[in-house]
């Protein structure tokens, strides 16, 4: 019989008090790396703020059409199953980072959950603390949060999650003509977010895929800079999308968003890219494809434990010899199966510094 | 008081997709008919035409099949596979004079939970309609 | 099926942290009580919970029950902890059934006392499935801690580095004369400041020292076969001789071919692909110049052609045209239809470019190529001044014009596909993207892919793709040997007629019909001595419990232990 959180066959490393790593985040790259430690008998503690686990990608919706799109939700929701069933995974909601001391390899965490506050031993911490999504109100001129029918990528994608429909807001019913803004917050000089967020496109994609599906009747539009691919499914998507003639890609940018609170026809201006002219449409629906920012507390967490960053504010690999590793998207946009792949092959180092496995 | 018809429907759920919808319904605290009887199994490829067959003689009045998205399958083909089984029974049935709407396959993924429970609904009101299954 | 006066089940009421306490009242456990075959009742607040599991098994052997229907949540919450009960003091496993009354009822049927009636409903008809259960068993096998890595690129490397540095014996196997693939051509990568080749040889260099890396190069691929903890590859040296290498577990790292484009007018010499322009920037521009007629002044990249969803050739276009103009001050065009900056730090590189001068044109209608007086003229419509009116095309005169080789999967990758049972991707790149296999994770048990052959990535990309094989090589050998359960297919040899059928149909190459040779043949035991008998047999250590084997099965001599026939019919019925 197998006791997969028993047998140890990893070597000690000498000075190791016990081998419990400390996983911040319980996002895709938590979850996996926690999974993956247990696979090779490694102990670990899950530390999450939230109240839930899963981190982001746990409220997306399936994107499939007449077949599954790849999007890889459903894989995060799998995952979030398998972890909170494991033994040897401890699992810490609500919880927050407090004070740190000790070495590599032997830290003292401090832990504040809910009022009550306790201590444990880790020798070795995991940043995975992912990213934000980037708040729309900062691009006041598409109106999130002023007209009722512009939502964003995520509003959309929890919708779908809890009522399996796509309805507009201002009244409850199936909109006819949809848009999608790619590059929110992205891309975006006037912000100064110089990195692209790698997975918007793809997406936004989807969601047309998945909503043409769902909806013949539906028109959407797509407006972007450069349509960017992810993973190897992403050819056969594209066709899909060039093909469908009620699905249209338009390379321009809107400029701004007009109409009233509960408008159902807002109005859109951009540079039709065929006529060269400024031009008006309407849209009953307008979806903002936002992408990614460092989380609002990642320079505390970074002092914290001494993570260096980006450029761009995301983190770096810590030295290997500091005991503390960073996985997924909180290294840089990247989708959930890149979290993924990130997240195993963090585990490994995890295994190796811990005793060459 | 007439009881008006409820039709009984058995949903043979795959349990990587299927028998998790199933569970979000619950979550979802959204309602099923009383009903509906849920068979797990560990992949849509499992079910053989004769279980299909078995539940239709033995008073079900419709049977869904929820199986993963095609390309997610952990089994490449077990949804593959459901569907022509699927459609090798629809031709039976034509032929003994069963109507095609009574076996039906629905493709979803472990976060479909609301998909589940519109198809459901959906057979349900469509089965009303149809009234009582003719087999014995 | 076993007679049901057998039987003798308990009753496990979970409920679920109080919150099913409403329905579990008096009446209800005394109706639970007086279903056939239940010997006793027993309630808890949470199962789900290892440690009261066991306490609940505890008590289970000391009573008379032989089974138990957990009436609770949904199995899910239960059955990783069933798994991990000790078989040595404890029950099978096999020998729990979850009534799902929570999802299923309580929380579906808004009105408590119908809710009630589905509650019983679904109980009674556990408990007439639990007469049907049996134990299941659970096996091991001894893996040796070795494994194959086939293709000695980049991805290769890093994949046998990380495996020999987790103590697993690695044979690196490459078809090329040395190690090191594809990525030996670049001088630079873009997120990578300076000259890479130092990085690139102190990888070799690693390799080749590393003792436990066994590197055979010159090797042609022949044929793979086995299983878990038995992987065998035939290769063939440049002599003919052919030999097996052992591994058990095979991480496929073959990298992609590519063809370079030289029909028609590609194959005029002003046409070079990304790897020339690379060797041209390598020897600090002096090949740049060498062209007698006319300094190279300016240089096109197009892009897009091929490989259109792959950011190889935008990320090395943009690389080469920043040094271009910042080294050797050339004009410089990038032709693309959509610039890929979806990399790491590509945004800004992409900006740079802009900034020193870099000219980028979008098309929709792919660019016109012609010769003019011994340039290359580049005509393309930009697509944001298309509207100066359907004629107009710029025309960029060019003395280089780089276009891109198209990224293929390697020719190896059909005839592994074939002996594997791996699907290929339409395309012809190993293994369909199906999310449920994360990437690196084959239909095969033991087989892992990286790399060019699944996907051709940047560097960064790929070798995260190596590392995450890697693990996942290490993560099944690091024990020391597989455990499985039993949960699996098996095959009755006496009503097999070798149809075939289900060795075709398994999705996991879980099955082999041993009809050759004769000391290959599989005896089954209940014969007579010399009776020997062709027939099928599952492999329970690749075996998915999937089914879909006895589903197909024209003769039914297939059962799936975990979920037989007779189950499901008891399920179906009323
Ligand atoms: C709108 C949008 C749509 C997307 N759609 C897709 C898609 O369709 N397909 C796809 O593959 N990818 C998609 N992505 C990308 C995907 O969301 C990410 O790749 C993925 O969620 C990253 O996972 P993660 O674990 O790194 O981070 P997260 O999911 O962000 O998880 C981080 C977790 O850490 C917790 N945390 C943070 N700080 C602390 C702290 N100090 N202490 C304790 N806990 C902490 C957070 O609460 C969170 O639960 C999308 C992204 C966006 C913005
Ligand atoms: C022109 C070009 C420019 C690039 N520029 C960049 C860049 O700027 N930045 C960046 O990050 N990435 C770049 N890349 C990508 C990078 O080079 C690849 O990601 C990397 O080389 C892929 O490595 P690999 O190991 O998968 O494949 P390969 O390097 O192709 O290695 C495959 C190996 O497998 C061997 N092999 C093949 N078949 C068999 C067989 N049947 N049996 C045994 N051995 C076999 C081959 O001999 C070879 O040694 C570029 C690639 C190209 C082609
Ligand atoms: S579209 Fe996404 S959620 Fe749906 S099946 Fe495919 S990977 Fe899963
Ligand atoms: S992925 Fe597409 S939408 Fe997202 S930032 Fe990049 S270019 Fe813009
Ligand atoms: S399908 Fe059945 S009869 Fe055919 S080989 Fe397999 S076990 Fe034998
Ligand atoms: S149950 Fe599935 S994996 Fe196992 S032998 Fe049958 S078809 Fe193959």
């Amino acid at each position: 019989m197998i006791e997969p959180n028993k047998a140890v066959t990893v070597g000690q490393r000498p000075g190791v008090a016990d081998q419990n790593v400390l996983i911040l985040g319980s996002g895709i790259a938590g979850i996996t790396t926690a999974l993956e430690l247990s696979e090779m008998g490694i102990s670990s503690t899950i530390l999450e703020r939230r109240d839930r686990l899963g981190g982001q990608a746990a409220v997306f919706a399936c994107k499939a059409s007449e077949k599954c799109n790849k999007c890889f939700a459903c894989v995060v929701d799998n995952q979030i199953q398998e972890v909170s069933r494991r033994s040897g995974i401890r699992i810490l909601t609500e919880s927050t980072l407090g004070k740190i001391s000790g070495d590599p390899g032997r830290f003292k965490v401090q832990i504040q959950s809910g009022g009550n506050e306790s201590r444990l031993e880790a020798s070795v911490i995991l940043v995975a603390t992912g990213v934000d999504f980037f708040n729309a109100r900062q691009k006041p001129e598409y109106g999130y949060g002023l007209f009722q029918n512009v939502i964003t990528a995520q509003d959309l994608d929890e919708m779908l999650h809890a009522k399996g429909r796509v309805l507009r807001p201002s009244d409850g019913q199936v909109p006819s003509r949809i848009a999608f803004f790619q590059c929110v917050g992205s891309r975006d000089e006037t912000i100064g977010h110089l990195w692209c967020s790698k997975v918007c496109c793809a997406y936004a994609l989807r969601f047309m895929k998945a909503i043409r599906h769902q909806y013949p009747e539906i028109e959407t539009s797509f407006f972007y800079i450069d349509i960017q691919p992810l993973g190897r499914s992403f050819e056969s998507l594209l066709e899909a999308c060039r093909q469908d003639e009620r699905m249209h890609l338009i390379r321009s940018l809107p400029s701004k968003v007009y109409g009233h609170r509960t408008s159902t026809d807002l109005r859109i201006r951009f540079i039709d890219p065929v006529s060269g002219g400024i031009t008006e449409e309407g849209f009953d629906l307008i979806v903002l494809s936002i992408g990614m920012t460092p989380r609002e507390d990642a320079d505390q967490v970074a002092d914290l434990l001494h993570v260096p960053k980006n450029e761009e504010g995301f983190y770096r690999s810590p030295p290997p010899d500091s005991g503390i590793f960073v996985s997924g998207a909180c290294k840089g946009p990247r989708d959930i199966g890149g979290s993924i792949i990130d997240a195993k092959a963090t585990a490994r180092e995890i295994a190796q510094y811990l005793g060459g496995v | 008081m007439v009881e008006s018809f409820s039709p009984r429907i058995v949903a043979f759920c795959c349990d990587k997709s299927g028998y998790v919808a199933a569970d979000m319904v619950g979550k979802l605290r959204l309602s099923l008919p009383e009903s509906l009887d849920i068979v797990r199994v560990p992949c849509a490829g499992r079910i053989d035409a004769l279980h299909l067959l078995q539940a239709l003689e033995k008073g079900a009045d419709g049977v869904l099949i929820f199986a993963c998205h095609e390309e997610n399958c952990q089994s490449l083909t077990g949804n593959i596979r459901a569907k022509a089984r699927m459609g090798y029974l629809h031709g039976i049935m034509e032929r003994i004079g069963l109507e095609k709407e009574r076996l039906d396959l629905c493709n979803l993924a472990t976060n479909n939970g609301a998909k589940f429970a519109e198809t459901v609904l959906q057979k349900f009101d469509e089965l009303k309609k149809l009234g009582p299954s003719p087999v014995e | 099926m076993r007679s049901s006066k057998e039987c003798r089940i308990a009753i496990v009421i979970d409920h679920c942290e109080g919150t099913l306490s409403h329905i579990f009242d008096e009446a209800m456990v005394r109706y639970f009580s007086g279903l056939p075959c239940v010997v006793s009742c027993y309630q808890d607040d949470n199962l789900s919970s290892p440690r009261r599991l066991e306490k609940l098994v505890a008590k289970l052997r000391k009573g008379k029950a032989d089974r138990a229907v957990i009436v609770g949540g949904s199995p899910k919450r239960y059955e990783a902890s069933f798994r991990r009960l000790d078989l040595g003091t404890g029950f099978n496993p096999y020998m729990f059934l979850v009534a799902n009354v929570r999802e299923q009822a309580v929380w579906t049927i808004p009105d408590v006392e119908r809710a009630k009636e589905k509650t019983k409903t679904i109980v009674a008809k556990r408990i007439r499935e639990a007469t049907c259960l049996s134990p299941i068993g659970e096996e091991k096998f001894e893996l040796s801690k070795n494994a194959i890595v086939l293709g000695g690129g980049v991805v290769g490397m890093r994949a046998a580095l990380a495996l020999a540095d987790a103590n697993i014996q690695v044979t690196l196997l490459s078809r090329a004369k040395d190690i090191g693939g594809k990525a030996i051509q670049l001088t630079h990568f873009y997120d990578r400041p300076g000259e890479v080749s130092s990085w690139f040889k102190d990888q070799v260099k690693k390799v080749k020292k590393h003792p436990n890396i066994a590197v055979k190069t010159s090797v042609e691929l022949k044929g793979l076969e086995g299983s878990l903890g038995d992987y065998r590859v035939k290769v063939e040296d440049p002599s003919g001789k052919r030999r097996e290498v052992e591994g058990s577990a095979v991480i496929l790292a073959m990298g992609n071919d590519v063809i370079p484009n030289t029909e028609g007018i590609f194959g005029h010499q002003r046409f070079i692909s990304p790897p020339q322009m690379e060797a041209m920037l390598a020897d600090g521009g002096k090949s740049l110049v060498t062209d007698k007629e006319r300094p190279l002044q300016t240089v096109t990249f197009i892009l897009d052609l091929v490989n259109e969803t792959i950011k190889i050739d935008s990320a090395n276009a943009i690389k080469n045209a920043i040094l271009l103009r910042e080294n050797h001050d050339r004009a410089v065009y990038v032709i693309c239809r959509d610039v890929k900056v979806s990399l790491d730090g590509m945004e800004k590189q992409y900006r740079k470019a802009r900034e020193m001068g870099v000219i980028f044109i979008k098309y929709d209608d792919p660019p016109k190529f012609s010769l003019v007086n011994g340039q290359i003229n580049v005509e393309v419509k930009e697509v944001s001044i298309q509207m100066r009116g359907d004629d107009y095309s710029l025309s960029i005169l060019s003395d280089l014009v780089v276009v891109s080789e198209r990224f293929v999967p390697s020719k190896d990758n059909q005839m592994l596909a074939d002996v594997l049972g791996i699907p290929l991707a339409e395309e012809g790149f190993l293994m369909d993207e199906n999310p449920q296999f994360a990437r690196v994770r084959t239909n095969r048990r033991g087989v892992f892919i990286a790399g060019g052959c699944r996907y051709p990535q940047t560097l960064d990309e790929s070798l995260v793709e190596a590392e995450a094989a890697a693990a996942g090589v290490t993560e099944l050998l690091s024990q020391g040997f597989f455990g499985y359960d039993l949960a699996v297919a098996e095959i009755d040899p006496a009503k097999c007629a070798a149809c075939l059928t289900c060795p075709r149909v398994c999705p996991h190459s879980a099955i082999v019909v041993e009809r050759y040779a004769e000391g290959n043949v599989y005896v089954t035991g209940g014969y007579e001595k010399d009776f020997r008998w062709k027939a099928a047999r599952v492999l329970p250590m690749q075996c998915y419990g999937c089914g879909i084997c006895v589903s197909s099965c024209p003769t039914k001599a297939i059962t799936l232990k975990h979920l037989t026939d007779d189950e499901i019919s008891l399920q179906v019925g009323v």
